[in-house]
């Protein structure tokens, strides 16, 4: 299974390719008001907005560096109600593909509150590497906020 | 990352001069092949971001995408004299250097003008200038060497049988949406326009592309 793997600080993360649909440069965002610290803004992807949120300052509330390794993955994000939105992930170091098993990744023990964004983790010669789960990256409240003002018509 | 890169590879690596070797050559061969050879590469990527870059994506990424096509054609472009053309990569068996034609004693047709040997195997050598009444072009502004340097030969192949025609120039491989080929202008009476298919624009030049049927009918004709 294709993975596409980044940094956050000194950890790498991976999430599932298929749930990519690109990977842009860090293009110009506006902003979005009223929303939490890390939503780093609305993107103009193809005449629609997308909401874009920063990984990093999700993880360690660290706005993320302006280089050209820091990209945006745009991806696919089913909300609660399993509705199909794009949302974009600016991530560290996004530069390469990493091919994994899935039975090489174990389940971690966390899973109690609703956003466990990172439910598996495996090991190789660097380290760990966690799994992000795209779908639960937003909290409940956070993906109402998002998707809820966008009135984006979905089907 | 503001660290010095270390270019190991052009000191001890394949590129260095000097003669003591980076002990990780044994492995990987080859300093590509190295971890820290692309690890470099992509700290490189680690530099911020150009103002005109970021604005130039940013509107790339507002626009609508274009309607993917997956009605496209692999067209082969040359230039023959003054003319841009193409011809579908299907019909081309291989391009290759200029070998020289050997004449055929009593040959009567202007098109044919020997034979060649491409590995052994001899093919007809056909003029394609003189076919579509091409005018081998004044090369004023190239030199002689230059002109015999871009030269190639060109092998085409339909329904098993072969012409070897020589092309001033190869400028590659392209793919192009068949909704960008346009229709040949009715009016065109030239020779070499009742041999196309239809004319596209690559990278500013007109290219006509040959229909190989009419290629082909239009080559046996002339063979005798």
């Amino acid at each position: 299974m294709l993975f596409i793997i980044f940094r956050v600080g000194d950890d790498r993360y991976v999430v599932d390719a298929k749930k990519v649909i690109e990977v842009v440069p860090l293009v110009k965002l506006n902003h979005f008001s009223n929303t939490a610290n890390y939503v780093a803004g609305l993107c103009n992807y193809r005449a629609v907005p997308v909401p874009v949120i920063d990984i990093r300052c999700l993880l360690e509330d660290v706005i993320s560096r302006a280089v050209m390794s820091t990209r945006i993955l745009l991806v696919k994000y089913l909300d609660y109600h399993h509705h199909e939105h794009h949302l974009g992930m600016i991530v560290e170091h996004a530069t390469e593909t990493i091919s994994l098993e899935v039975e090489q990744f174990h389940r971690s023990a966390q899973h109690s509150s609703e956003n466990n964004y990172v439910s598996n983790m495996m090991t190789d010669e660097n380290g760990i590497i966690q799994w992000m789960d795209v779908d639960r990256l937003l909290s409940r409240h956070d993906c109402g906020v998002l998707y809820g003002s966008l009135a984006e018509p979905e089907e | 990352m503001d660290e010095q890169i270390k270019n190991c590879w052009s000191t001890i690596g394949v590129w260095g001069a000097e003669d003591e070797k980076c002990p990780r050559l044994d492995d990987v061969l080859h300093c590509r092949n190295c971890d820290v050879y692309s690890n470099a590469g992509r700290s490189l990527l680690t530099r911020a971001i150009p103002e005109d870059y970021q604005d130039y994506w940013t509107s790339l990424l507002a626009k609508e995408q274009t309607r993917k096509s997956h009605d496209s054609l692999s067209i082969v472009v040359f230039r023959l004299g003054d003319e841009w053309l193409g011809l579908p990569t299907i019909t081309i068996k291989e391009i290759s250097e200029i070998r020289p034609v050997h004449g055929i004693p009593n040959s009567q047709s202007s098109v044919v003008k020997g034979l060649v040997n491409v590995r052994g195997e001899l093919k007809l050598w056909v003029s394609m200038g003189r076919l579509l009444s091409v005018d081998k072009g004044g090369d004023s502004d190239t030199t002689v060497l230059r002109k015999n340097f871009l030269e190639r030969l060109v092998i085409f192949v339909k329904d098993g049988e072969q012409f070897v025609f020589p092309v001033s120039e190869i400028i590659g491989t392209h793919r192009i949406w068949k909704e960008n080929i346009r229709e040949v202008p009715a009016t065109a009476a030239n020779s070499i326009y009742s041999h196309l298919a239809g004319l596209f624009e690559l990278e500013g030049r007109h290219v006509g592309l040959l229909d190989q049927e009419l290629l082909f009918n239009s080559l046996q004709r002339n063979l005798v």
